[in-house]
């Protein structure tokens, strides 16, 4: 039940973050963050570079609540995955195998308490955060007059620093409004390693692994790729935005550290069939030989041929019947 | 999904980009200049019921243009002069320039790496105007202030225009984004760092270049000042409008700050960014969260305000109109759409001029017409009397809307 009302509450929050983000993200994300990070910059020195570092790691780390439910989901999920796979191998060539299929993931989901939103709803949720703070930078440094007359209608009066607006926009050398490319040396090629180093690092650290080759391979691809392309694309944003980027990265890998392990990036979290069963156990499913008739070696499953629905039953009985043992207990 | 966050994001950055559109209509003998969207010089014929002249225009077709022009053009006898910059990041370039009423040929130009946003102002064969950071500092330009400044007044001496020379600068702490306004052989201006400034041009007044008062506002100033019977009124983006006394100031000279005799500040709940008008002894004004006031220009004193919901941000300097009864109502142009009219005296909202965008350049009047630039580039020539459309045309282009 109580994950029920989660899966639900999640929904409602979504669905209520998304309209927010489109019918009134000025009111609800924007003007907070354009008066938080003007306020900052009047504590901090008048330095909006500190300003964009300040407010872009508290803002993750107040995300870090949603962080730990993407990376519990995530861990369930790889959990299950041996299961996954040898439940799809058992209908592969079944006449009604792709509805079958579907019914026994949602099956095994559920008997799990994974929820496939409790991945993407985090996710979701931080979309307008991302976005917000990006456009918050831009909207609190305005580089035309058009943006300074737009400042006009976020900033709140009795915001203390509202009379130092417009802002000035350098930072350790740079102008965080102009483009990378055109910072000085060594920002303007320094700027895009370290955010591709970054990215890559937060990618490598938050990877799931997949039992499926061509995916793992995909992965692999996009883990190297992704940084590289985002590399080659910081040339040609604004520094304020790189600087961004390059601090969210590092503080969302250290959140990651914290909370799973800096094994990750050495690539030993997901990988080994000891760290998928502890992180099975952590995540409450019980993974075993016994309920499913089959093994694990190193991440791979093999089946013995028991029919997966019977394990879920029994799991499902098994679950009822923890309650009523505390309650006997207590009498 | 954050990476693909950040390509959307990337998509987006166009934040940087001057639009323009916000150059007022000017008359001047028989036309109408206009300082269009794309940095080009066109003008209307009212020998021709007030049509687009196609025979004449700067840059000419095909050639370049210049970027964006935000000020409204100057003519000054048979010149128009005016500036325009485009950005490529922030990597900033502007055009100051002068050209022929008569031919549309170029007279002159004067480039810098740099921003100008507000209008030139002409004392002589001095233009005068506001810049942003120099981004690339010319040994030639010289004057009292330190290289690498965050802004500068330009004093370009255009006496021989084949070869247009700085006479001076002045150095700011921030950059000039308003429009210079000349009286009495001084300029004033403000700057971004919130500092009104009164420099002088030469003559009587003192040294060219020399700054005789200065003024802490509490927020940036972009607004032009209004100078009328000794006093010069302007607003900043810190919710006040002030009055201040030139033959005070004046007198207390540079690096104070005293309360002038007959001063005073009005405090709004919007950033002012319009220049004022006054009429009749009222001064109206506007702020960029659409409130429109009233006020006595000698004491500060509010006769009337409309409700801020009802027309949008207010940039451009509102103009009296002529009522078909022959009675007077003021026009006020706004970034939403229609151009609002209020009675004079009560300010209770009359019929207003319907457009198709909003309007952040100053209005035109000018023998019972109103001309509104909209922010769409678009030109419209309205009756004031009755409000009704008489022509609509690209500004671009010359073609009808």
């Amino acid at each position: 039940m109580s994950a029920f009302f989660s899966r639900r509450m999640m929904i409602i929050i979504g669905v209520a973050v998304i309209a927010i983000a489109v019918f009134k993200f000025d009111l609800f994300v924007i003007g907070p963050m354009v008066n938080s990070l003007v306020f900052l910059d009047k504590i901090l020195f008048s330095n909006f570079g500190l300003a964009i570092i300040f407010f872009t790691v508290t803002v993750r780390l107040l995300m870090i609540p949603l962080t730990i439910m993407q990376t519990r989901n995530m861990r369930k999920m790889s959990a299950l995955q041996p299961r996954m796979k040898a439940m799809q191998a058992r209908y592969k060539d079944h006449p009604d195998g792709r509805r079958i299929q579907s019914a026994e993931t949602m099956k095994m989901y559920k008997s799990a308490g994974v929820s496939p939103i409790g991945c993407l709803g985090p996710m979701v949720l931080q979309m307008p955060i991302w976005f917000g703070l990006y456009r918050a930078i831009f909207r609190a440094v305005p580089a035309t007059p058009e943006g300074t007359a737009n400042l006009s209608t976020v900033i709140y009066a009795w915001n203390p620093a509202a009379s130092d607006v417009p802002l000035g926009s350098m930072f350790i050398g740079m102008d965080l409004v102009d483009l990378v490319q055109n910072a000085p040396a060594p920002f303007n090629f320094a700027l895009p390693i370290l955010v591709g180093a970054s990215m890559w690092a937060q990618q490598k650290i938050s990877a799931m692994p997949s039992m499926d080759e061509r995916s793992a391979q995909t992965n692999q691809m996009m883990l190297w790729l992704m940084p590289i392309m985002f590399g080659f694309f910081t040339f040609q944003f604004p520094a304020g935005l790189a600087v961004y980027i390059l601090f969210s990265n590092l503080i969302g890998v250290a959140i990651t550290a914290v909370i799973s392990g800096p094994g990750a990036l050495l690539g030993t979290r997901f990988g080994t069939s000891a760290a998928t069963a502890a992180a099975a156990v952590e995540a409450g499913v019980a993974v075993t030989e016994d309920e499913d008739k089959g093994e694990i070696i190193d991440g791979t499953a093999t089946v013995l041929g028991e029919d997966s629905r019977r394990s879920d039953r029994q799991r499902a009985r098994s679950a009822r019947r923890k309650p009523r043992r505390r309650r006997s207990r207590r009498r | 999904m954050f990476s693909a966050s950040l390509f959307i994001l990337a998509a987006c950055i166009g934040d940087l980009d001057p639009d323009g559109g916000w150059a007022a209509p000017v008359v001047s003998g028989d036309h109408v200049y206009l300082g269009a969207k794309d940095g080009r010089v066109t003008r209307l014929d009212l020998n021709d019921n007030g049509r687009y002249d196609a025979a004449w225009g700067f840059p000419a077709p095909g050639v370049d243009t210049l970027g964006p022009i935000y000020g409204t053009p100057r003519v000054d006898d048979d010149r128009v002069l005016g500036a325009a910059y485009d950005c490529d990041g922030l990597d900033c370039s502007a055009t100051v320039f002068g050209v022929s009423t008569e031919t549309g040929q170029e007279l002159w130009r004067f480039e810098r790496q740099t921003q100008v946003v507000g209008a030139v102002a002409i004392a002589g064969d001095i233009v005068l105007f506001g810049t942003a950071q120099i981004d690339d500092e010319f040994d030639n330009d010289p004057g009292p202030g330190l290289p690498g400044a965050d802004g500068y007044l330009y004093a370009l001496d255009i006496s021989n225009p084949a070869t247009p020379t700085v006479s001076w600068r002045f150095a700011t702490t921030d950059s000039v984004w308003g429009t210079p306004v000349v009286s009495d052989e001084v300029v004033y201006f403000g700057d971004l760092d919130g500092v009104f400034h009164a420099v002088s041009l030469g003559g009587e007044s003192g040294n060219a270049g020399d700054e005789l008062w200065r003024f802490h506002a509490e927020g940036a100033i972009v607004a032009a000042p209004l100078i009328l019977n000794g006093k010069i009124y302007f607003g900043d983006l810190s919710d006040n409008f002030y009055a201040l006394d030139i033959e005070t100031r004046e007198a207390a000279g540079p690096g104070s700050n005293p309360p002038g005799t007959g001063e005073w500040s009005f405090t709004s709940d919007g950033w002012f960014w319009a220049t004022p008008l006054v009429y009749e002894n009222t001064l109206f004004v506007g702020t960029l969260n659409g409130k429109f006031y009233a006020l006595n220009p000698d004491t500060g004193a509010e006769i009337w305000a409309n409700p801020g919901e009802v027309i949008g941000q207010i940039v451009g300097r509102a103009a009296v109109i002529t009522e078909r009864n022959g009675g007077d109502a003021v026009a006020v142009p706004s970034g939403k759409d229609n151009i609002a009219v209020f009675n004079l005296t009560n300010g209770n909202e009359l019929n207003g001029f319907a457009t198709d965008g909003g309007v952040k350049a100053s209005l035109l009047v000018d023998d019972g017409f109103l001309y509104a630039h909209t922010t769409d580039d678009q030109v419209i020539k309205f009756n004031t009397a009755d409000r009704n459309r008489l022509s609509c045309i690209e500004a671009e282009t010359g073609a009808a809307c």
